[in-house]
């Protein structure tokens, strides 16, 4: 009995077998499609993994992120309504009625501020394919931190140390914060306070907007504090959500929907974005004389 | 039975001895040799490198002092301007420096002043943050060719390339709107007033660190619109700084414009 | 001298108003009028590369061979050339036919929407961030 192979260990080792087969045959169209090949194939894809950083084998999150490719759709225009709702109920009343008495042009960023985060997040998630290329977010990972390069909000930058480092004592107060940053899993958990009180959490009013009215805006505190969440879902996607709390102006804790920016095409990276030479202020005044 | 020989014993204590006593005369002779003006070398804490590819890591926040005219070299700076950019410069003041509207200071003279800068050093690249005002500079060290028909712009375009332990930046593309210098950093009495660049303006800088706690930048600055030649600047050491990042200098607010950022109080 | 003023903690109250220099494609509807189409075949004297505004300077010539000077704002040069509209193309001397919109108060003043080169290269660009204008044109 013992020589005869058992028809059950037969069709279990045939079925390891061709699972094997089958799996490394799959990744060999995947590899011709990337190299451009022509491969007319239905079968999607596996999503490459992501890449790790040497020293610590940690997710590298290095890379130009958002771009002229259309918009991932996530979150969906559903969820963002939702989650812009959610805000509107946690906003205490007061800050609520002052943030939308703003104008339109009482925005920082249109007067070479920042968007700040998770405002920028959100920019760079809606973007059109032909307005994609304002929200770029250029990332450096090294061994010690992660640093963000942001263009559009003019030459703004994040320093993300992740090397145990804790918030220090005193803060000046500043439009991107403070920020410590830490690993859970592939997860990178940053810790952002000592902010300035003048970032908007999202563009125009809460609640209800009469077409066409573009003013209002999410103020917050200098009691802000954010906890992000920045991980790669693979490769080619990063994903960002973030917990907003300002005891000053909300009534609880706000989570913004996950977003999910594309790598940008190869070579495409931030430049430099200095705003507003006053010596281009003559013209700009010029431009817009008369305008309230 | 355990049974020491003579000879492993004396052998032994020397051993014992060059453990004991090593470091101490290794800190002694590098005492010296600081003393002698000589680079601490042999016994000295070695660079930190990167894991990567073994560069000196020229990671963290480095502080500067500010150079005066004649540590800044620029007496030789001012022989160099040509006569009709030299009657320009004459006649710009304080008042017309680019820093007092909240324009960077561009390279080199960023590197002479007392504000500290921050430095990370990445796998293919070496970034510089700055809060005076808030910019940062993104500089590739992979030996790259320049962006090609890039805009100009006031920091330029930087690509780096590793000459031994020395990092070799060559910048060009600037939109000739930084000065060298301030307007009050006169050489002489009556020295030049405005330390102008033009859109041609060629700069190659080498930055290198001395020790683990010592950055040393030198640059040569060619700008054929305005100077007769080359101009290299003496070498500029600066410190690391135990701070872990740079304070923050809040938005700066050029004259002319009156905009505050709404808050709620 | 005064020179920059770091404020670091400088807070400020309530609102303000001032006539300030604004930003991108979202300052299309306050500046520029729906309702003045502008087309103009020019030749660039000169282009400022700079935020938030990469400015040209044109002069277009008529047919009686008077010669107007108008200036069209654009993108940040960052976002232009990430577009492939450089400095090897737009450049003084470079003759292109520009189409946007007149600035609603200051004359001579527009948007440009599309950025078009005699050999039939063309660049969309249009400040509303509608693209309806120049669906046409692909780039």
């Amino acid at each position: 009995m013992e020589k005869s192979f058992s028809a059950a260990g037969v069709v279990v080792g045939t079925a390891l077998l061709g699972l094997v087969i089958l799996t490394r045959a799959a990744s060999v169209p995947v590899a011709a499609r990337q190299r451009g090949g022509g491969q007319a194939t239905v079968t999607p894809a596996p999503a490459k993994p992501v890449p790790r950083t040497p020293w610590d084998g940690k997710p590298d999150l290095t890379g130009t992120w958002g771009g002229p490719l259309p918009a991932m759709g996530t979150p969906t225009s559903e969820q963002r309504a939702s989650s812009v709702a959610e805000l509107a109920r946690v906003y205490q009343p007061w800050a609520l009625e002052k943030s939308n008495a703003l104008a339109y042009l009482e925005d920082p960023r249109l007067h070479c501020g920042p968007w700040g985060f998770p405002r920028y997040i959100d920019g760079a998630s809606l973007a059109a394919p032909r307005n994609a290329f304002y929200f770029l977010l250029q990332i450096v990972q090294a061994p010690k931190e992660t640093d963000v390069l942001i263009e559009y909000t003019y030459a703004g930058y994040r320093v993300i140390p992740t090397d145990g480092s804790t918030h220090p004592k005193t803060m000046t107060p500043s439009y991107f914060g403070d920020s410590v940053g830490h690993w859970e899993g592939d997860t990178l958990v940053v810790d952002v306070k000592g902010f300035n009180g003048k970032i908007w959490l999202a563009s125009g009013k809460l609640g209800t907007r009469p077409p066409g009215d573009l003013g209002g805006g999410t103020m917050t505190s200098d009691a802000l504090h954010e906890v992000e969440r920045w991980r790669l879902v693979d490769a080619g996607t990063l994903e960002y959500q973030a917990t907003i709390e300002d005891p000053k102006v909300l009534t609880g804790p706000w989570t913004t929907p996950k977003y999910r920016l594309r790598r940008a095409p190869p070579g495409v990276v931030v430049h430099e974005a200095v705003c507003l030479d006053p010596e281009d202020l003559g013209v700009m005044k010029a431009a817009t004389k008369g305008q309230k | 039975m355990a049974k020491f020989s003579s000879t492993a014993t004396v052998i032994g204590a020397a051993l014992v001895g060059l453990v004991f006593f090593a470091p101490a005369a290794a800190v002694r002779i590098a005492a010296q040799q600081r003393d002698a003006g000589q680079p601490t070398t042999r016994s000295a804490k070695p660079l930190p490198r990167t894991s990567w590819d073994g560069k000196p890591d020229l990671t963290g926040v480095w502080q500067g002092v500010k150079l005066n005219a004649r540590a800044y070299g620029l007496a030789e700076l001012e022989r160099l301007y040509q006569p009709l950019a030299k009657e320009k410069m004459k006649a710009l003041t304080e008042k017309d420096d680019p820093i007092g509207r909240c324009v960077v200071y561009g390279y080199p003279r960023r590197m002479a002043t007392s504000f500290p800068i921050q430095i990370v050093q990445a796998v293919g690249a070496m970034v510089l943050f700055d809060n005076r005002p808030h910019i940062y500079r993104y500089i590739p060290t992979d030996g790259r060719a320049h962006t090609e028909d890039l805009f100009p712009s006031y920091q330029g375009d930087s690509v780096g390339r590793w000459e031994g332990d020395t990092l070799v930046v060559d910048v060009t593309t600037f939109n000739g709107r930084v000065w060298l210098a301030g307007a009050q950093d006169h050489p002489t009495p009556t020295g030049v007033g405005g330390w102008m660049t033009s859109d041609a303006s060629h700069l190659v800088e080498r930055w290198r660190l001395v020790d683990a706690n010592t950055l040393e930048y030198q640059a040569t600055v060619e700008d054929p619109k305005v100077l007769t030649g080359p101009w290299t600047t003496p070498k500029i050491v600066l410190k690391r700084s135990s701070n872990r990042k740079l304070e923050d200098e809040g938005h700066c607010i050029p004259e002319g414009i009156d905009y505050q950022s709404p808050s709620l109080k | 001298m005064t020179p920059k003023v770091f404020c670091g903690l400088v807070l400020s109250l309530g609102s303000l108003t001032a006539a300030m220099p604004v930003s991108a494609h979202h300052s299309f509807a306050a500046t520029f009028d729906r309702d003045k189409p502008v087309t103009v075949k020019a030749v660039i004297t000169e282009v400022h590369w700079e935020n938030p505004h990469t400015l040209m300077y044109v002069e277009v010539k008529d047919e009686s061979g008077h010669v107007e000077k108008w200036t069209f704002e654009s993108y940040p040069p960052s976002v232009l050339y990430r577009k492939g509209l450089r400095q090897n193309r737009l450049k003084p001397g470079a003759e292109v036919t520009l189409t946007g919109f007149a600035a609603k108060s200051v004359p001579n003043w527009a948007e440009v929407s599309i950025v078009a080169f005699p050999d039939g290269e063309s660049f969309c660009v249009p400040a509303s961030g509608s693209t309806s204008v120049c669906d046409a044109n692909e780039r």
